[in-house]
């Protein structure tokens, strides 16, 4: 059971790194503070698409949530810097896969914000008549696979780094990719016909806002999660071939 | 044959920069082939410590890098136990260890018992043979008073000791120890030869050395390698007035 230490020692870490949790709950605080002024100010006169200002408030609340417990950061967030640097070498010299390896230290991480994220989502229980402890009980599972998912994507998009060797543009690719097309900033069902139906089986509309919606009662558990089992295969093999491909090109720079 | 190089050939890509119009290279960065090792071919067989003697950019750390799969050759053949290194085939890496001196190679926020448990895991050493292996390493290198510490808390000489330690867990029948003993101060240092020198008498392991410092080169070697310009220059067995050789190939490399 490599993978389970790995997740066990990688969740340890996490706690280790003091101020871990500070980070993300001033975030939470700040966005949807900004993003709640916003969904006032916008729905007072009506609906916005299907949704009423509660279940918009409802749903910033929870998509901010899950944005900040699938984010990926540290190791896993740093392959392309990596890359650049030299520092893979801490990784290719172990007899393990370094795309699962840098997985499972994410999936380790997600169990270590789980322990905060959990408390917050749980709010939306006592606020919300759509929202019910099993629902997000319910979530739990796909929580993972999501957090797994935008780890996948990001390594997908760091490869690129041995090809191209300027990684900061990566990163804001990354960040824009998954701000704007995982439903953390609004729904994806408020975007008009076609384009919604394209980006609500991107992959990254499995790593928040379909989430999100199973935690606010709407859509089908299994549905997702077999969405979710197929876009990590794709994702993880994908990742896996253009590592392979990109690793012949490392320079292993630095001494 | 543990090692066997053929005409071995690696060349890196560099970034040119002022050679182009800045316009230019905005849409197209330039970069150009440097050639770091030029048709290098040795031979290795026994256990024991080879070190790779040369001046900065002679290609030590490129070939150590080349052995240990981290770069693929450019052209030519490299075997390491067998295997081509930069295939990272798990039965390789499984059978080898290594040791950057200037990389951390560790866990940084975890403890050093907990780096070996994790490495254990990954190089599937049984548990109780883990404990047992702990012990020793940690007696080996004087370890016992940091092993519950963060290892990014260690200081560099604590450091390097539970870097080499950790890379022997496994017990790797090549170990590539690059400059294990940069930086640190000359107490650090002994105790460091000295642990390496024991373990290498008592396990099966090869042990390919760079260092800039020759009491490393003096006190573990069985058989030193000179490096210049990306080819080997000398290979020779150490016997005799060891020390007097070294002296030489110093001055040789100083006046080249």
């Amino acid at each position: 059971m490599k993978w389970l230490r790995i997740v066990s020692f990688s969740a340890k870490s996490w706690f280790r790194i003091r101020g871990g949790i500070v980070g993300p709950l001033v975030f939470l605080g700040i966005m949807f503070l900004i993003e709640g002024s916003f969904w006032v100010s916008l729905a007072r006169s009506g609906e916005v698409g299907t949704y009423d200002l509660d279940q918009l408030l409802f749903y910033a609340f929870a998509a901010l949530t899950v944005s900040q417990l699938v984010a990926v950061s540290g190791e896993p967030d740093s392959l392309s810097e990596k890359i650049e640097s030299g520092e893979l070498d801490l990784y290719l010299i172990r007899p393990r896969s370094v795309i699962r390896q840098l997985l499972e230290v994410q999936l380790g991480y997600t169990f270590a914000r789980m322990i905060f994220a959990l408390p917050i989502l749980m709010i939306l229980v006592f606020v919300s008549p759509s929202v019910n402890a099993f629902n997000i009980v319910l979530a739990l599972p796909i929580l993972f696979f999501a957090s797994v998912i935008n780890a996948a994507m990001n390594m997908l998009i760091a490869n690129l780094t041995f090809w191209f060797r300027e990684s900061y543009a990566f990163v804001v690719v990354k960040e824009t990719l998954f701000w704007m097309l995982s439903g953390t900033l609004l729904p994806l069902d408020l975007f008009p016909g076609t384009l919604r139906y394209i980006l609500e089986h991107l992959p990254p509309a499995y790593t928040v806002y379909l989430p999100v919606q199973l935690i606010l009662g709407r859509g089908n558990v299994l549905e997702v999660l077999l969405g979710q089992i197929v876009t990590l295969g794709l994702l993880y093999m994908a990742a896996v071939f253009v590592f392979r491909c990109g690793v012949s090109r490392y320079q292993a720079y630095g001494s | 044959m543990r090692i066997q190089i053929r005409d071995l050939h690696l060349s890196y890509e560099v970034r040119v920069i002022g050679e182009t119009s800045w316009l230019r290279q905005l849409f197209r960065a330039d970069y150009r082939m440097k050639p770091v090792l030029k048709g290098l071919s040795l031979e290795v067989a026994d256990r024991g410590v080879v070190s790779i003697l040369g001046k900065n950019g002679s290609g030590k750390t490129t070939l150590i890098k080349t052995m240990a799969g981290l770069l693929r050759p450019t052209q030519g053949e490299v075997r390491i136990l067998g295997h081509e290194p930069w295939r990272h085939e798990a039965k390789f890496l499984s059978r080898i260890g290594a040791v950057f001196g200037q990389k951390r190679m560790l866990w940084p926020e975890l403890s050093l018992s907990e780096n070996f448990n994790l490495l254990g895991a990954i190089y599937r050493v049984p548990e109780g043979e883990v404990r047992k292996r702990v012990a020793d390493l940690t007696e080996l290198f004087n370890l016992g008073s940091i092993s519950n510490r963060p290892v990014k808390t260690l200081s560099l000489g604590e450091s390097m000791r539970a870097e080499v330690a950790c890379s022997l867990l496994h017990r790797p029948n090549v170990l590539f120890l690059d400059e294990p003993t940069v930086g640190m101060d000359i107490k650090s240092q002994n105790k460091m030869r000295l642990a390496l020198k024991e373990y290498v008498a008592n396990h099966d392991c090869l042990v390919i050395l760079t260092s800039h410092n020759t009491q490393d080169i003096v006190s573990l070697s069985n058989q030193i390698l000179l490096l210049n310009d990306g080819r080997l220059e000398e290979m020779n067995d150490i016997t005799g007035d060891t020390r007097t050789r070294i002296e030489k190939i110093e001055m040789r490399l100083v006046n080249s």
